[in-house]
C-alpha cells in the first residue's frame, strides 16, 4: 500500500475514533443533564471546544449575532485565561508561591494565549446564507445597519479588521468633544446636513449609545484634547491580559519581552532568566505523572482551561511543610 | 440570565473532547443552564448535497488521470525531493495548531467551508483535506496530521454550529444524533430493561426442537411460564 493510501486509511480510523469520542462525550454530558437533545449538547461542546482550540480570542473577535458573540459561558471560561495571563492565578499576596507562580504563568502559561480569530464572523455568514445576502455582509448594529447613513456603532463586517481585533465598528463621524456637555465633555456624532451639504449636524450621543461604544475605542481617547491617543499597541509595562484579546501569534511573549527588556535599569536587553529548580518541581511531577518529557512539555497537545503550571496551586504544593535546616558552619 | 456561582475550575486534558466536556460540565455546575450555553435555539440549515453532473464529470476526469506506477518514487532524483519527503517545517503540535487555526479562520476559507458543510460534506473529510494539504506541502509531519485531526474537526464543527448548519461528521450521518435520542427509552428499571431486550430478540426456530414447536402450536396460550406461580 502506498504512503498516501495508508495515511488515508489511518485518518479514517482517527475520524471514526473522534466521532465515537464525540458520541461518548455527548453521552457523558447527557448523564448529568437529563432530557436534553444530543444536538444541543453537541453545540455546547463545539462552543467550548472552539474556545479551547482557538485560544478563546474567537469570543471577542466579532460583533453580531453568533452564539460565541453572545456567549456568557465563553466569557466565563475566559476569566481563567485573564487570571492566567495576568498572573493573578496564584493570588496577589507577596508569598513565595504567588511570586514564583505568577512569574511562571507569565512566562510559561499558554492556555488561551493570544490567537487571532474570527470564528464568530461565520455566524453572520450563516445568517447571510439564510437571508440570501452577500456572504460577507455586515450584520445589524446599535445605531442601525452598517449600510444605514448615520449609523454610529455597527457590528463589524465579518472578517474585517474590526472583527479580528474584537471591536465594534465605530463610524468615522463619532468623536469626543471636551467642550460638550457644559464643559464636562461627551461623545458627539457629526453628520453632514442633507439639506445643506456645507453645514454639519452635531448630535450628542445618548447615554445608551455611549455605553455601547467599545472599550477599545473609548480607552484610546484623550479626554482633555478629544483626540485619539497614538495607537502604539501595547504600552510598555501593560498587563499582558490585553494581548489575550489582541490578534496575532506570539503577542503575549512579545509583550512580556517588552515589559522586561524596557524596564531594565541597565538599558540592556537580557534574555529572561532561567527560573530556579524548585518552583518548577510541581510541573516536573505533572510531567512525570503524565509520561511527558519535561523539557518538551509545551510540545504536548494538552487542552483545557488550565495549564500544567496550575498544578503549582493545588493543595499538594501549597500546604505548609516543615523546612529542613540549612547547613551550619562547616557542617555539610 | 445565569447566576454564576464561581469562576471556572482549571483543568488540563489530553484531548479537546475531554476538555470541552469538562468545561461544559463545569459550566453547568457553576450555574449555567444548557440553553444559556448554546444560545438561541433556531432551526438549523440542513446540509444537503445536490447532484451535479458538472462535479461528477470533474471527479471522473480526475480519477481517469491515472496514478503513480508502483515504485515510481524510487526513481525520483534524491536531490529534488517532494516537500513531504523533507523534514517538516513545524514539529511542535501547538505551533502546528496555531498555524492551522490562523489558516482556517480566513474569510475565503470560512466561506468555502460553510458552503461545503451546507452542501453535505462531512467534517472528517474537510479536516482530512486541510491536514493532508499541510502534509503534502511539507509543513507538518504525518504524525502531526493524525494528532491534529481532533482539534481541527472540533474547530470545523464549531464553524458549522456558528453558521447554524446541521452538518455531517462522517459520511451521511446528519440525523444520527437525533435518531439516537428517539431510540432512547424512558428510565426503566434493570429487570424491565432485560425483559424488553429479551422479548425484542427474534427466536431462531431451528434452535428449538420440532416436538416443542408442535407442542407450542397445539397448546398456544395455555402454556405457562416455568417461573409463574401455580394456582395450587
Amino acid at each position: 500500500m502506498g504512503l498516501f493510501k495508508s495515511i488515508k486509511k489511518a485518518f479514517k480510523k482517527v475520524v471514526k475514533g473522534v466521532k465515537k469520542a464525540v458520541k461518548s462525550v455527548v453521552k457523558g454530558v447527557k448523564k448529568v443533564v437529563k432530557k436534553i437533545g444530543s444536538s444541543k449538547i453537541l453545540k455546547a461542546l463545539a462552543i467550548a471546544a472552539a474556545v479551547v482550540v482557538t485560544g478563546g480570542a474567537a469570543l471577542t473577535a466579532f460583533g453580531g449575532t453568533g452564539t460565541l458573540a453572545s456567549s456568557t459561558f465563553g466569557q466565563w471560561m475566559m476569566t481563567t485565561s485573564q487570571n492566567v495571563l495576568g498572573g493573578s492565578l496564584f493570588g496577589t499576596g507577596g508569598g513565595f508561591l504567588a511570586k514564583t507562580g505568577n512569574f511562571v504563568t507569565k512566562t510559561l502559561a499558554k492556555p488561551f494565549g493570544a490567537v487571532g480569530g474570527a470564528i464568530g464572523s461565520t455566524a453572520r455568514v450563516g445568517a447571510n446564507i439564510v437571508h440570501g445576502k452577500d456572504l460577507l455582509a455586515a450584520g445589524p448594529g446599535v445605531g442601525g445597519t452598517a449600510t444605514t447613513p448615520g449609523a454610529i456603532i455597527t457590528a463589524p463586517t465579518p472578517f474585517s479588521a474590526e472583527a479580528f481585533s474584537g471591536q465594534l465598528a465605530v463610524a468615522d463621524t463619532v468623536s469626543f468633544d471636551p467642550t460638550a456637555n457644559a464643559g464636562k465633555g461627551g461623545y458627539i456624532n457629526t453628520t453632514v446636513d442633507p439639506t445643506d451639504p456645507t453645514k454639519n449636524i452635531v448630535t450628542p450621543l445618548t447615554p445608551a449609545q455611549e455605553a455601547s461604544l467599545p472599550n477599545s475605542y473609548t480607552s484610546n481617547i484623550d479626554k482633555v484634547t478629544g483626540k485619539t491617543k497614538s495607537s502604539s499597541g501595547l504600552k510598555v509595562g501593560d498587563a499582558v491580559t490585553s494581548s489575550a484579546i489582541g490578534m496575532g501569534f506570539g503577542l503575549t511573549e512579545r509583550a512580556i519581552a517588552n515589559k522586561y527588556f524596557s524596564e531594565d535599569p541597565r538599558n540592556r536587553a537580557d534574555s529572561l532568566f532561567v527560573e530556579g529548580k524548585s518552583p518548577l518541581d510541581p510541573i516536573r511531577v505533572y510531567a512525570s505523572e503524565n509520561n511527558i518529557n519535561f523539557g518538551d512539555i509545551y510540545s504536548h497537545g494538552t487542552y483545557g482551561t488550565g495549564d500544567p503550571a496550575y498544578m503549582m496551586n493545588t493543595a499538594l504544593f501549597s500546604q505548609e511543610t516543615i523546612g529542613s535546616p540549612t547547613a551550619i558552619g562547616g557542617m555539610s | 440570565m445565569a447566576k454564576v456561582k464561581r469562576n471556572p475550575n482549571l483543568s488540563v486534558h489530553g484531548t479537546v473532547g475531554e476538555a470541552a466536556q469538562a468545561a461544559v460540565l463545569d459550566g453547568l455546575d457553576a450555574g449555567f443552564t444548557i440553553d444559556e450555553i448554546v444560545g438561541k435555539d433556531t432551526p438549523k440549515i440542513r446540509a444537503e448535497s445536490e447532484f451535479s453532473q458538472e462535479n461528477l464529470d470533474e471527479l471522473v476526469r480526475l480519477k481517469s488521470q491515472g496514478s503513480a506506477i508502483p515504485g515510481q518514487s524510487l526513481v525520483n532524483n534524491p536531490d529534488t525531493p517532494y516537500p513531504w519527503e523533507t523534514p517538516p517545517d513545524i514539529t511542535n503540535p501547538r505551533e502546528a495548531l496555531d498555524n492551522l487555526v490562523e489558516d482556517i479562520l480566513q474569510p475565503e476559507v470560512i466561506k468555502n467551508m460553510v458552503s461545503a458543510l451546507a452542501g453535505g460534506m462531512p467534517v472528517g473529510d474537510i479536516a482530512m483535506a486541510i491536514l493532508y494539504s499541510k502534509f503534502v506541502d511539507g509543513i507538518i509531519s504525518v504524525d502531526l496530521l493524525l494528532l491534529l485531526a481532533e482539534p481541527v474537526m472540533y474547530l470545523i464543527m464549531a464553524v458549522g454550529e456558528e453558521a447554524n448548519i446541521k452538518y455531517n461528521i462522517e459520511g451521511d450521518d446528519l440525523d444520527e444524533f437525533d435518531e439516537e435520542d428517539n431510540l432512547e427509552e424512558p428510565d426503566l428499571n434493570p429487570i424491565e430493561k432485560i425483559k424488553k431486550e429479551t422479548l425484542s430478540k427474534p427466536i431462531n426456530q431451528n434452535s428449538v426442537p420440532q416436538n416443542l414447536l408442535d407442542k407450542i402450536q397445539e397448546q398456544g396460550p395455555e402454556i405457562r411460564s416455568m417461573l409463574s406461580r401455580g394456582d395450587e
